[in-house]
């Protein structure tokens, strides 16, 4: 993702966030536990947009991708990509007090960057140093802040004003922001959006292709998804299910 | 009473006192040991029970992902697997909540048959990321909930081209004195409650019209 995407994503959500305070949201969005004011207005819209650009340009590729590259080779990109993160884990792991997360991340990333050969290996999996995602979005979240409206972005996808915050902090995390070359730090972007798609591409086609509803399956996916890593699956009790 | 009697008298109080003493430890200890002989293996039948059930449906399903079939094969090989292995009944009342005891009798069947199909194709489709991959028991614990023991067995999904662990933990009760699955997390989400909030979400768009969510499941499943 370039620096210039995190500007334009910083001002779809501020833009969204200045928009909240005049937006209502619907009696029936309100009972889901939902604040999707713009449901009707832009949302379903954009997501038509995002829906057709992902049957036509991200699904193709990703399939394309992954018939024409070898297993070993999107293995060493996937292992990069992850050992990029591996700043952003560990920032966010010491905003969250999440200290021995934070020296598993540190440790994780020496070993990575020395023995797995500058982060294209992965010898530290095989240490029992697993990756531990972390992000602003979520130490946004530990700290109080309210998930906020909700909205698609044009190519990106679903988002809240919360995530769309801590995205852009992120970036200032991620190495690719230093590189001086707008154009690699894309490139990089566009290769770990590839990868996510092919390696959810069953999840992602049932979401978006066999639900009676493409826009409620994919807020209700990444709602729940969003909320499941922010409160580290406390907000997927069944047992509150039971209880009738 | 022995302090009076004298230091010999004390002495053989106690030697009886420690005799019936260490008897009735002994016993206790006997029937500790015999109680817990007789519920171990039972618990950990239980709990091997459970865990045969999840590394089995999980190589099954990365079998029928990996195979030829069509989706549509896929899914319906799915759903009969999911009747075998899963608490159907359970799975359906849990994803619509507190409505469900407004529902009729034919309401509930008419939503679980048009349920399963659907979720047996989401499912099938999640596990269908892993193809060429593994899914591997890593351990499993029991808890207890309102009365009813529950093993939570705990796999790692690896993907074929991704180093990257996905933590993926199966929830298992017993039915009818056979273990069944009702819930499965991938990362902590899990997928009865992703379905009933997706479900409120359907509901909610067609009025809370009951009939027309169950005619909207089957639209997408024709």
């Amino acid at each position: 993702m370039s620096f210039s995407a995190a500007i334009r994503m910083a001002a779809i959500g501020a833009v969204a966030l200045g928009l909240s305070a005049c937006a209502t949201n619907s009696p029936e969005n309100a009972a889901l536990g939902i604040n999707d004011p713009y449901e009707n207005s832009v949302n379903r819209s954009i997501h038509s947009f995002n829906k057709g650009f992902d049957r036509y340009a991200l699904r193709p590729v990703s399939q394309g991708y992954d018939a024409v590259t070898p297993g070993l080779f999107r293995l060493l990109i996937s292992n990069a990509l992850n050992h990029l993160e591996a700043p952003r884990d560990f920032a966010n792991h010491i905003l969250t007090a999440e200290f021995e997360s934070a020296g598993r991340t540190l440790l994780r990333f020496a070993v990575n960057t020395t023995v797995g050969a500058g982060g294209l290996l992965d010898p530290a999996t095989d240490f029992e140093l697993e990756k531990e995602d972390a992000d602003f979005g979520k130490t946004l979240a530990v700290w109080g802040a309210g998930e906020g409206v909700y909205y698609e972005i044009p190519f990106l996808g679903p988002s809240t004003v919360r995530h769309t915050a801590g995205r852009v902090v992120d970036l200032a995390l991620a190495p690719t922001s230093y590189l001086g070359e707008p154009l690699i730090a894309g490139g990089v972007a566009a290769v770990a959006a590839v990868e996510a798609r092919d390696d959810n591409l069953g999840a992602i086609d049932s979401v978006l292709y066999d639900s009676p509803d493409s826009y409620i399956a994919v807020r209700s996916f990444y709602l729940d998804a969003r909320r499941a890593f922010v409160t580290n699956g406390e907000s997927q009790n069944l047992d509150d299910l039971e209880d009738f | 009473m022995a302090t009076v009697t004298g230091a010999s008298g004390a002495g053989e109080t106690g030697a009886r006192w420690r005799a019936r003493a260490r008897c009735g430890l002994g016993m206790m200890i006997g029937a500790a040991l015999a109680a817990a002989l007789w519920t171990a293996p039972a618990a950990a039948a239980d709990v091997e029970a459970a865990n045969a059930l999840v590394e089995d449906t999980a190589a099954q399903i990365l079998d029928l992902a990996a195979s030829e079939a069509s989706d549509l094969e896929k899914r319906q090989s799915f759903e009969a697997l999911l009747n075998e292995t899963a608490d159907v009944a359970r799975i359906a009342r849990l994803t619509i909540g507190r409505p469900w005891r407004g529902l009729t009798d034919s309401q509930k069947a008419d939503y679980q048959a048009a349920l399963i199909p659907f979720a047996a194709n989401r499912f099938v489709k999640s596990f269908g990321d892993f193809k060429g991959g593994s899914v591997r028991y890593k351990s499993s614990t029991t808890t207890k909930v309102r009365d009813e023991e529950r093993v939570l067995v705990r796999t790692i999904g690896r993907r074929p081209a991704s180093a990257e662990a996905t933590d993926i933990l199966w929830v298992v009760t017993e039915l009818e004195g056979r273990p069944v699955f009702y819930d499965v997390r991938i990362e902590n989400l899990s997928l009865v409650v992703q379905l009933k909030n997706e479900m409120s979400g359907y509901l909610s768009s067609v009025g809370g019209d009951f009939d027309k969510l169950v005619a909207l499941l089957r639209e997408s499943t024709a």
